[in-house]
């Protein structure tokens, strides 16, 4: 016979292990759903459940909760439609939920709670943002990350730390500010800023190690630039340098 | 040393991609401290070029070395 406890551990780690395989095969709104989750309910559950905060923040409120639960159930039919309705409902709804909520709920957040719902949503991008159909070529496995060498796993560290920084660097300004609707249009462009700049490190980091994903002659990228291409980047110089000048010679 | 261990074996692509990248991170976080200080119209500038900034950061990752 045998003994009940001997079993026991081996069958949790398999079903832990099974359960973290089943995960990582899902898509981004899969992945998202706890960030999402703990962002909605730190940040936006509070402002639109709290006495007075009227009808529409309320309905936001619950619109912002849906599209979080429904982009899991319908993201293997439409894995792309799936990740814009998490992603770009759950913003949405924090905007319109934060918009109609009146001033005593929005004073009522503290630094705590604040620092938390930060952490929160640079969660959530993190995780709806990744380039989810490429995760499962890039997951770690022994193999792969023997081969890799040590340096490129430091880039990785280096460029998601930066954009980590640059996004909790975004929402600082908005924490000393008195005025309640400069606030308010704080956060938006730092919850905006701050999803742009992970999609565009998970991009370029993905594109980093896309040898390792997808060797096939044909998905290889053109080595030159194209005129829009090189458009946008004399664009941003442009702007960078001239904004740059203006800052030094008029402080 | 660890920068330059770490930096100086990237393709240039990738290089001026995260160049481009902490461009636009900084001129985001300049917009917004502008922002802050009411100069809208200076925070408008720095926000627009730090998006322009970053699809050229996008632009420029999809690029490949010989």
């Amino acid at each position: 016979m045998t003994p009940r406890g001997g079993g026991g551990a081996p069958a949790a780690a398999g079903w832990a292990e099974r359960g973290l395989a089943w995960w990582s095969t899902r898509g981004s709104a899969s992945q998202a759903l706890v960030p999402g989750g703990y962002a909605w309910a730190v940040t936006i559950a509070p402002v639109g459940a709290a006495r007075g905060a009227g009808l529409v923040a309320g309905l936001a409120t619950t619109v912002g909760l849906v599209a979080l639960v429904l982009g899991p159930a319908i993201e293997r039919r439409a894995p792309a439609a799936s990740r814009m309705l998490v992603g770009w409902g759950l913003v949405v709804s924090a905007i319109v939920t934060w918009s109609f909520a009146p001033d005593g709920v929005v004073d009522m957040f503290d630094a705590a709670r604040g620092i938390a719902g930060m952490f929160g949503w640079a969660l959530f991008a993190f995780a709806i943002a990744s380039p989810a159909r490429q995760t499962a070529a890039l997951i770690a496995t022994p193999s792969t990350l023997d081969a890799e060498p040590v340096r490129t796993r430091h880039v990785d560290r280096a460029v998601l730390l930066l954009a980590v920084g640059l996004t909790v660097a975004l929402e600082v300004p908005g924490w000393r500010t008195e005025q309640r609707d400069r606030a308010l249009l704080l956060r938006l462009v730092a919850l905006a800023g701050g999803l742009g700049l992970v999609t565009t490190a998970s991009a370029i980091l993905a594109r980093y190690h896309a040898p390792l994903a997808d060797e096939r002659p044909a998905a290889a990228p053109r080595r030159r630039l194209r005129a829009t291409d090189a458009a946008w980047v004399a664009t941003a110089c442009v702007l960078v340098g001239a904004g740059a000048t203006y800052e030094l010679w008029h402080p | 040393m660890f920068a330059f261990d770490t930096l100086a074996p990237m393709q240039p692509w990738s290089l001026a991609a995260i160049g481009c990248f902490l461009a636009a991170g900084s001129a985001l976080l300049v917009g917004q401290e502008a922002l802050a200080e009411s100069r809208d119209l200076v925070a408008l500038y720095w926000i627009a070029t730090g998006a322009i900034t970053l699809r050229a950061s996008l632009v420029l990752a999809q690029k490949r070395h010989p």
